[in-house]
């Protein structure tokens, strides 16, 4: 299916926005995609306020927060929006949506995503990829969780000991009843 | 890279949200000290908590909910394939913990102080079980009595309200066939099903956010966190026993018939032996029409059919053994007196059954022999 013979939202079509990231790269999108972005919102609709004069659609809404590779993945995302939200109601739709979720595979990708979701005030981008970064590390060891985020283990020998008590099952020879 | 460890807080917060296990999140607290300090410890769990009842003049009974964990715990040797065990977990209000038979409440024996150091193992949560333990003390009046009467009862239980901080369960009721609702927020029993107690519930529930319930007819009954409560379909049948399980994100029903009508006076004598289930059928609950409609394979599920709950496992998750299986336990008596329990294994494609001794791979997951070589 083409985006651009159906538009599932006619009457702005023709708006486009422009986005400027952090590396300078100039993104023309509908304005129904940029309003996903809470944060572009409420700069767009500040901005009509204050200078009703005509400067419409050729306003370049500055993002020095997120890069243009980012900023990329974030638009395409949005763009196949309602079917990946839409609430599984059964496994197998589950198991698809999962994986959709691992496309956005890497550890450093999901940091970015995730980190820009949120400066852009996009909710539903926040919570897909939160859950994509959640399915990595469900059920995994602590030491596979360390490496998937290059992260190490910081605690001094007696916070370790406190942690194991945390992470140990100690079975005692005490009746239940 | 970018640096995980100085994730923002709030972004932290999110994230630990999604995760649907305690284990998880404790894992998550493990990883550094910045993440430590950043993810509360999880909320509370109904472990065991004391319920409120109305005291009755003969006795005075006290009902405590407890809380068991279900898991599928991997081993992590090196050179050596992995080998997994079903265990059942539980933690009494004194924070002691208690490895219980899954199918059943027996304690696993041999297991006594034992440390089990979960960075060493993969552990999958698969489900929670939850029973309310009855104790009922009788007054001076009647002295015959004075030992408390413990009973223990199965419990379909959700988490609700906007935290998720409160509970609502559904149990059947003792006295006549209905079920007995309890909110924790409102703090009161509700006695649903004003139907005439002919037949009474026998296995409940929860599923996609509904409490659902048999009854010996086969009368199947859901109610919503609000009590809204209806009749949603009728199976018509007699099958001594029935359990509701959830497999592949579907509702079944599991009959299981006995080898002759009246057979169950027999299963309490000191000379049966063996599974006394002559034949399982199994539906699935389809939702549009409100309606069972029967299932021929389990395809690769195994259900798992305990004496509070029952569960199931896709059998390519558990080595050595083989789909399409029932795992079903039975109490075994002795002199009038229940003697623990006996697990059996029946396989739906064949028919064909026998003792969890018989198969090997549904043996060693259940009896964890070999676990505590890997521990501490």
């Amino acid at each position: 299916m083409s985006n651009t013979s159906e538009n599932p939202n006619p009457s702005s079509s023709s708006a486009k926005i422009t986005l400027k990231t952090s590396d300078n790269e100039l993104f023309e999108v509908e304005e129904a995609v940029a309003m996903k972005f809470c944060t572009v919102k409420q700069y767009f609709e500040d901005e009509k306020d204050n200078d009703v004069a005509a400067r419409g659609s050729s306003t370049v809404i500055p993002l020095p927060n997120v890069h243009s590779a980012v900023l990329a993945r974030l638009i395409s995302y949005c763009k196949k929006l309602p079917q990946s939200n839409a609430v599984a109601d059964n496994h197998e739709e589950e198991e698809t949506k999962k994986k959709e979720r691992k496309q956005y595979g890497t550890p450093g990708d999901l940091v970015d995503l995730i980190s820009a979701a949120n400066y852009l005030d996009f909710k539903e981008g926040l919570e897909f990829f939160n859950q994509a970064l959640a399915d990595h590390i469900q059920n995994k060891s602590v030491e596979y969780v360390r490496k998937f985020f290059g992260i190490k283990g910081d605690f001094e020998p007696h916070e370790e000991e406190k942690y194991r008590e945390e992470y140990a099952w100690a079975f005692e020879g005490v009746d239940e009843d | 890279m970018a640096d995980w460890s100085q994730l923002p807080q709030d972004l932290l917060h999110l994230i630990a949200k999604r995760l649907k296990t305690r284990i998880d999140l404790f894992r998550l607290r493990s990883i550094c000290s910045s993440w430590r300090s950043s993810i509360s410890l999880p909320p509370k769990q109904h472990r065991h908590t004391p319920i409120p009842t109305t005291d009755d003049s003969k006795f005075t009974l006290s009902l405590d909910l407890s809380e068991h964990t279900v898991y599928l715990i991997e081993s992590q040797q090196q050179g050596s394939p992995p080998k997994r065990w079903l265990v059942k977990v539980f933690q009494d209000q004194h924070g002691r913990m208690h490895l219980l038979d899954p199918l059943s409440r027996s304690k696993v024996v041999g297991f006594d102080n034992l440390l089990l150091d979960l960075r060493e193992f993969k552990v999958f949560e698969l489900c929670q079980e939850h029973v309310l333990h009855r104790t009922a003390t009788y007054g001076v009046h009647e002295p015959w009595r004075s030992r408390p009467v413990v009973e223990v009862d199965k419990v379909a239980l959700m988490c609700v309200g906007p935290e998720n901080n409160d509970f609502a369960l559904v149990t059947p009721h003792r006295d006549g066939g209905g079920l007995a609702f309890f909110n924790s927020r409102i703090q009161q029993w509700i006695t649903i099903g004003s139907h005439p107690a002919t037949s009474s519930c026998i296995a409940v529930t929860h599923f996609e956010g509904k409490f659902y319930a048999v009854d010996t007819k086969g009368r199947t009954i859901s109610i919503d966190q609000f009590l809204d409560s209806k009749v949603v379909t009728n199976l018509g049948s007699d099958a001594y026993m029935k359990y509701l399980v959830e497999a592949g994100g579907e509702l079944l029903v599991v009959e299981a018939y006995l080898p002759f009508p009246n057979a169950e006076g027999s299963i309490g004598s000191e000379s049966y032996r063996g599974l006394c289930i002559d034949y399982f059928e199994v539906f699935k609950f389809n939702k549009e029409g409100d309606k069972w409609v029967k299932v021929n394979s389990l395809g690769d599920w195994v259900l798992f059919l305990g004496v509070y709950s029952s569960f199931s496992v896709l059998a390519s998750e558990l080595p050595g053994c083989k789909g399409n299986c029932i795992v079903v336990t039975q109490p075994r008596w002795k002199e009038f007196n229940l003697d623990g329990h006996d697990t059996y294994v029946v396989e739906l494609e064949s028919g064909r059954s026998g003792p969890l001794e018989n198969y090997p791979g549904f043996s060693k997951l259940l009896f964890p022999g070999d676990m505590g070589t890997s521990s501490a």
